[in-house]
């Protein structure tokens, strides 16, 4: 269970600054960040707090149960980059 | 017109603070979120706590008191209530002795100070031993080990992650469980991740790889139930090596016995047994007595299996003997603001019952769950005859649920209290209604010595419970005087109550009847560390002081304030581990292990709609080779199959599981009736506890070994011929 980054992401990282458990990436002091499609959430580490919905001025974030149909690939999207990530890593 | 209420979420010990906004005029929660101006909890939160108002709205929710006739329920009044079950718990008092009557009470009571009191207060008030609950099915060990080594069953350490610079974690996944059990680190698994990412090494030991292994710098995939003979092979490098380096924080007796004792085992014999090369156990010990700092924490892994108690030890003899414990970075005591040994008077002397059949202790005041199916069918003086089930679920937690719920269908009274039906209930004469946490306002003094930090917060009430119910504490004084039979167990508590209500009536100032309150205002004043004004001017919660080391040392109960390192009750209990070959069985080649499912808490929230959208329910995992060797590919339906029972699951295949281990979380499997609308029970998922042995137990704990039991697997369509199921109809099956 998690929050979700969608497609209308604007990439502004308002979001990364009120995210209490630093869990949406690439962050804008990362290298990835200014090649970024969009933002991710990380769902293993999101706490469903509400916080990064609240100020996103794009209303580019859902909670996962609210995903609209059109954006459900979307819940994957997000894990899939932190999945890669660890694989890079590895 | 909204309200926000400020209090806290009473699912697990987490406790994160919430902001929940209210109608009042509907009575209804609107919405949940995190407290962002709570100082401690905040940054911490999960979807259990966000969608917790669906429990209160539940469809199938019990508002009245349900009585059985034949084989459906009618709502009854409290009055009608309260006089038959007094008297049917009066008659078989009479006739059979106070001990015929039996009780058992789940994890969500361990939240409610109010009720915990209360529910004592009608135990002692019928003067029964046979007391069971659900302790005994998950933190007996560390009560065991705390009275064995610091002479009291309460003592729990937390553990001090922000300074941490090796984190042993053995039989846990904080990614999933937050890092709580026996203590609240909130944020706890994050902020474990932090340390990591700043160079802070950390050793995951589990049998599978779960996400927190995932993690790790070193997973040690370790064979299930056999955690004691990594901890004593790490315990035994550190002192041959001579790599120790003794508390300094608490005296020590016994290290000698223990010297004496890791020279008897032979370092590659413990590797065999559990698993991890030699060279590996080498060097994790290595790494974790020569950091500067460092904590060895052991969970539900460790405690649920025969030697349960005994890797619950060595983890603490590890600690001990490397100076992590009461030191920066280390396992700390939080010495709370209330006064243990005032409430341990007060509320937990010393019982001397032992049970009937197995002639076992009580472990901090209750008998082991294993032995309830027993102590009802075995005919003889003292067998229980009538039982009280609050907020627990035996049938689906405890061992063996099958033969529990065919005990349960004997009895001449079964009385349940919760908010809906579930499986433990289906027998029950009566059930009266519960009320949710959001409904509740209290203190729960006895969680402040759990808290990584000196915490408090006043729990406050989101909204009203429906329409006439009465919280559990009123309904348990209750039924006492229905009973005639003094609450507590002490002469005049019965009038006091009576009076102290007269009073209040007549003063119309309701404060003045006698209340849980009371009690909780007591126990703030005599701990002299804090005032319930300031608590109570803390809607937020407050973190009242600075944490501190050094405070275990005076909270020592043992001779001489000195930790027993070696006590002979765990010496012995190791030596008869290292005397037992490992056992197999061919028949059931595989043991299967448990694991945490973040929205999942044990079998209480799995029919919540908020939770599980994706997927609801339990499958078992498996490993691509054990897979093949039965037959079974991804997805299938199989047949688990123990000793005690068998049980059908969809398999899943994948590699994070140790060859011969399968896994299956439990809490699943619990049918929630519908005693008014007769609709059919909603059930998801199958109960993996019924295939666990009640007689196979830690024998110094009592708990069944949950963590480690043999089964085989088998597709679906090759077997035939084994009872499957939740067995006979029952009244309402």
């Amino acid at each position: 269970m998690a929050y979700v980054i969608t497609r209308a992401c604007c990439n502004d990282a308002v979001c990364v600054e009120v995210c209490p458990v630093d869990c949406i990436h690439p962050r804008p002091d990362e290298p990835g960040y200014a090649i970024a499609e969009q933002l991710y959430i990380d769902p293993a580490t999101c706490i469903d707090c509400n916080a990064c919905l609240e100020v996103c001025p794009v209303e580019a974030i859902h909670r996962d149960a609210d995903l609209p149909a059109a954006l459900a690939a979307y819940a994957a999207v997000n894990a899939g980059f932190f999945a890669a990530e660890a694989e890079a890593a590895a | 017109m909204e309200r926000t209420v400020h209090t806290y979420c009473r699912i697990c010990l987490a406790n994160c603070g919430l902001e929940v906004r209210v109608d009042p005029e509907a009575n209804r929660v609107l919405d949940i979120k995190p407290d962002r101006a709570n100082p401690y909890t905040w940054r911490d939160f999960c979807r259990k706590g966000g969608t917790a108002a669906e429990v209160v709205e539940h469809p199938r929710r019990i508002t009245r008191p349900l009585r059985g006739v034949g084989d459906r329920y009618e709502e009854a009044t409290y009055e009608e209530a309260f006089a038959d079950i007094a008297a049917r718990l009066n008659a078989v008092i009479e006739r059979h002795g106070p001990d015929a009557v039996g009780s058992y009470h789940g994890n969500p009571m361990g939240f409610s100070f109010a009720t915990t009191t209360f529910w004592t207060g009608l135990l002692d008030a019928i003067g029964t031993g046979n007391r069971f609950w659900v302790g005994s099915v998950d933190q007996n060990n560390c009560h065991v080990v705390a009275e064995e080594l610091y002479g009291s069953e309460l003592v729990a350490l937390v553990p001090d992650i922000d300074d941490c610079d090796c984190f042993l974690l053995v039989g846990m996944d904080p990614a999933h469980s937050r890092f709580n059990w026996l203590e609240n680190n909130p944020g706890g698994w994050n902020r474990v991740q932090a340390r990591v990412r700043d160079g802070a090494d950390l050793i995951v030991v589990d049998p599978r790889r779960s996400d927190t292994a995932a993690k790790a710098r070193t997973h040690l995939a370790v064979v299930p139930g056999q955690d004691w003979a990594l901890l004593l092979g790490l315990v035994k490098v550190v002192l041959e090596r001579g790599w120790d380096r003794p508390s300094t924080a608490v005296a020590l007796d016994g290290l000698d016995a223990v010297r004496r004792l890791a020279a008897e085992a032979d370092l590659d014999d413990l590797a065999a047994r559990c698993g991890i090369e030699r060279a590996v156990i080498e060097d994790v010990a290595q790494r974790f007595a020569t950091a500067r700092t460092a904590m060895c924490v052991s969970h539900t892994g460790v405690a649920h299996n025969e030697h349960g108690t005994v890797g619950e030890w060595l983890s603490h003899v590890l600690n001990l003997l490397c100076d992590r414990i009461d030191r920066p970075g280390g396992r700390r005591y939080e010495r709370g603001y209330v006064d243990m040994v005032q409430v341990m008077k007060l509320f937990a002397p010393g019982a001397e019952h032992r049970t009937r059949l197995r002639d076992n202790p009580p472990i901090v005041g209750f008998h082991a769950l294993a032995e309830l199916a027993d102590e009802i069918t075995t005919p003889g003086p003292g067998q229980i005859r009538a039982m009280l089930i609050a907020f627990g679920n035996p049938v689906v937690s405890g061992p063996d649920g099958a033969t529990l719920d065919r005990a349960l269908g004997e009895l001449d009274l079964l009385v349940a209290f919760d908010l809906v039906q579930r499986e433990s209930h289906r027998h029950a004469h009566w059930i009266l209604p519960g009320t949710h946490w959001l409904e509740r306002e209290e203190l729960s003094p006895l969680l402040g010595g759990l808290q990584e930090q000196p915490y408090v917060q006043y729990a406050a009430k989101a909204v009203d419970p429906p329409d006439g119910m009465l919280e559990e504490w009123a309904v348990f004084a209750e039924l006492a005087l229905a009973m005639d039979r003094n609450l507590f167990g002490k002469p005049g508590v019965n009038k006091l109550l009576r009076a102290t209500r007269a009073l209040a009536r007549a003063t119309r100032r309701p404060g003045l009847a006698f209340n849980p309150q009371w009690v909780q205002r007591l126990l703030v004043a005599l701990g002299r560390r804090l005032r319930w004004s300031d608590i109570r001017d803390h809607p937020h919660g407050w973190v009242y002081g600075d944490k501190r080391y050094g405070d275990l040392a005076g909270a020592l109960t043992t001779p001489g304030k000195r930790v027993r390192l070696a006590p002979p009750a765990l010496m012995d209990a190791c030596r008869e581990a290292l005397a037992q070959p490992p056992a197999t069985d061919e028949r059931f080649p595989l043991l299967l292990i448990n694991k945490r499912v973040r929205e999942a808490m044990n079998s209480w929230l799995n029919e919540s709609p908020g939770l599980f959208r994706a997927a609801r329910g339990n499958v078992v995992e498996l490993h691509p080779d054990d897979a093949a060797a039965a037959g079974v590919a991804d997805g299938d339906l199989v047949r688990i199959v123990s000793a005690t029972s068998a049980i059908e699951l969809r398999a899943a295949v994948t590699d994070a599981m140790r060859p011969g281990v399968a896994c299956s979380p439990h809490g699943w499997g619990s049918r929630v009736f519908d005693p008014v609308g007769g609709r059919e029970p909603e059930v998801f998922g199958a109960n993996r506890n019924a295939l666990v042995d009640n007689a196979r137990l830690d024998r110094l704990s009592q708990t069944p070994a949950m963590n480690s039991v043999a089964v085989r697997v088998e597709p679906v369509a090759a077997a035939a011929g084994v009872a499957v199921g939740h067995g006979a109809a029952g009244r309402a099956g």
